[in-house]
């Protein structure tokens, strides 16, 4: 199943910088891969991730090196940095508060103590 | 592969979007191979060719919003932090140059003519700012080849004063940027290309002992060295580094350790020391620049020694507008000053640096190296100078001191680094194996390299246009 674009959308940062966290890959490696993590319930569209990969790469998140795929053309893959790794690690628990807020929410939210 | 008309068309429309040029056949190499691979995959699914390059090209999405995304990530942007401190450093130098500039004769007038050298030099800065830096990349020989002419029309017509051609020796600070130009041009040529790069340095050594002036031979020969010592290790040249760091650095080693132990070197290097071996003679200026600091406080104005009784520090430091403007700003207004200055200036160089780091492209890279190693061994030389050691008579403290024509010349300078700051860091150098270096291969069917004779069928080089 897929999933609502705008329920991504946050977290689509953190999901290629996980991506990269084992090893160097080009874009449409990243997509193919995603997909099949998720159970094909991420589809990543190529627009919204050349602008993200590029923006990140600005910000010193990841590096680039042009390389010789095996179908012997040229990719740009890209590589995840230390400063990446630390973004990641942040995006990682900012994301874990946020679904355990919202699961908290939706199971009838925590019990509460009265005001005074 | 050829290229779909259908590929073709989404592409002109991304790269339409993107105001930055330099950058259109990069984006267009990846898109076009995430198209290609989304082609290959639908047609191992049973599509046909046309039918799996427009499923292809629907799932890439809306090619304006890609377009305009990208244009929003690739814009240049201007480097404010070096903006920011260029006009810190301009107020200081005006700030100083206030007080001292009444105290020489013709000072003010000096002053003034400074202000509108100010202007002239932002002038200056920002059309080099805006004309793009990769000229130096695509005319290296005929920039450098300008430059020497010029200069050496300089000293043709110009008058020297004191034994020197001044106005040359201005022109010199511009060498390592043409030179960084002239390394760029030499990749892969080997140690031919490094005796090339020695030759043009030869011969902007040469200008320089004509001009004559110290202090600018070594600044080249470092900043050069610097340079192509970067270049090597970047393995641009294609041959072993070993082996070209002992070309380089056997004769640059040799010829400074054949000048330094010239009597006359010994001489100045000791006095550079030990100014009181000879304090009324050459170690004059030395031995007064350690006193007047000796006194100085840590802030506000410092006391001189009791045996100047009644003299003035502006009567006993000569040129304290240019020269030493760092001494009587120190012994004018305390230490403070001279580590506000030292800190704004290092500030300056070191962020400089960690951009040049940044930079993709190997020009980028060595024109902003060029650039910025001739700005920091400026400050280096003269603050070393200014706190009473001068092995090598100081230049001009970059955007502070006295001199129109220095401030200039500094000016194009950091303009350049701005250049490069830009749009530097999405340029890029390529592969031999793409379209990088397409021009130089593309109509050569045999090639020697590296000792391996290559058939090029040239299936490679194609170039999104």
């Amino acid at each position: 199943m897929a999933i609502d674009k705008s329920l991504m959308a946050g977290s689509t940062t953190m999901l290629i910088l996980k991506l990269l966290e084992d090893k160097d890959m080009y874009g449409y490696q990243m997509i193919e891969q995603l997909s099949k993590m998720s159970n094909n319930a991420f589809t990543l569209k190529a627009g919204t991730l050349y602008p993200l990969l590029h923006s990140l790469e600005q910000q010193g998140m990841v590096t680039s090196y042009d390389d010789n795929a095996d179908s012997g053309r040229v990719r740009k893959y890209y590589s995840i940095t230390k400063k990446g790794r630390r973004l990641l690690a942040d995006k990682k628990a900012e994301w874990e508060n946020y679904v355990s807020a919202v699961n908290q929410v939706l199971q009838g939210g925590a019990l509460l103590e009265p005001a005074y | 592969m050829n290229r779909h008309i259908k590929v073709k068309e989404y592409l002109d429309i991304i790269c339409s979007q993107i105001r930055y040029k330099k950058i259109h056949a990069e984006i267009c190499e990846e898109i076009e191979n995430h198209i290609n691979d989304q082609i290959e995959a639908f047609k191992a699914q049973g599509d046909n060719d046309e039918t799996a390059t427009i499923k292809a090209i629907e799932q890439m999405g809306d090619p304006v919003v890609i377009g305009t995304e990208l244009d929003r990530v690739h814009r240049p942007k201007p480097e404010w932090s070096i903006i920011v401190l260029t006009f810190l450093l301009l107020a200081a130098g005006n700030f100083l140059r206030f007080f001292t500039s009444p105290q020489e004769s013709n000072g003010l007038e000096l002053y003034y003519k400074q202000l509108i050298f100010t202007a002239i030099g932002f002038a200056l800065m920002v059309l080099c700012y805006y004309v793009d830096f990769t000229l130096i990349g695509k005319y290296p020989k005929l920039i450098f080849l300008s430059l020497f002419i010029f200069t050496i029309l300089i000293i043709v017509i110009s008058n020297p004063v004191h034994g020197r051609f001044v106005y040359a020796s201005y022109l010199l600070l511009l060498f390592p940027v043409a030179f960084a130009g002239i390394v760029y041009s030499m990749r892969n040529k080997g140690y031919w290309g490094i005796i090339f790069c020695g030759m043009c340095f030869g011969v902007s050594f040469i200008i320089s002992l004509t001009v004559p002036s110290a202090t600018s031979c070594i600044l080249l020969a470092l900043s050069c060295l610097l340079i192509l010592t970067a270049a090597i290790l970047k393995n641009w040249f294609a041959v072993k580094k070993f082996y070209a760091l002992l070309l380089i650095y056997l004769p640059a080693l040799t010829f400074l350790s054949i000048l330094f132990s010239t009597k006359v070197y010994r001489k100045r290097l000791k006095i550079a020391l030990f100014p009181s071996i000879d304090p009324t003679g050459a170690g004059y200026i030395e031995n007064i620049i350690r006193e007047i600091l000796s006194g100085a406080n840590f802030i506000g104005q410092g006391i001189l020694p009791k045996s100047y009784n009644g003299i003035s520090v502006s009567q006993l430091l000569p040129d304290i507008n240019s020269d030493h403007l760092l001494t009587y700003t120190i012994h004018r207004f305390g230490w403070i000053a001279f580590i506000i200055i030292t800190v704004l200036l290092s500030v300056l160089i070191i962020r400089s640096i960690i951009l040049c780091f940044k930079q993709k492209s190997a020009l980028a890279f060595l024109v902003s190296t060029a650039a910025t190693t001739t700005i920091a061994m400026q400050s280096l030389f003269y603050i070393v100078a200014n706190l009473g050691f001068q092995i090598f008579s100081p230049l001009s403290l970059p955007l502070i001191s006295q001199s129109s024509s220095y401030l200039l010349i500094n000016m194009c300078l950091i303009g350049i680094l701005l250049s490069v700051f830009r749009t530097g860091y999405f340029i890029k150098d390529k592969n031999d194996n793409n379209r990088g270096s397409k021009k130089a291969s593309a109509n050569s069917f045999l090639r020697f390299e590296d000792g391996k004779l290559i058939i090029d069928f040239n299936i490679h080089n194609f170039t999104p246009q």
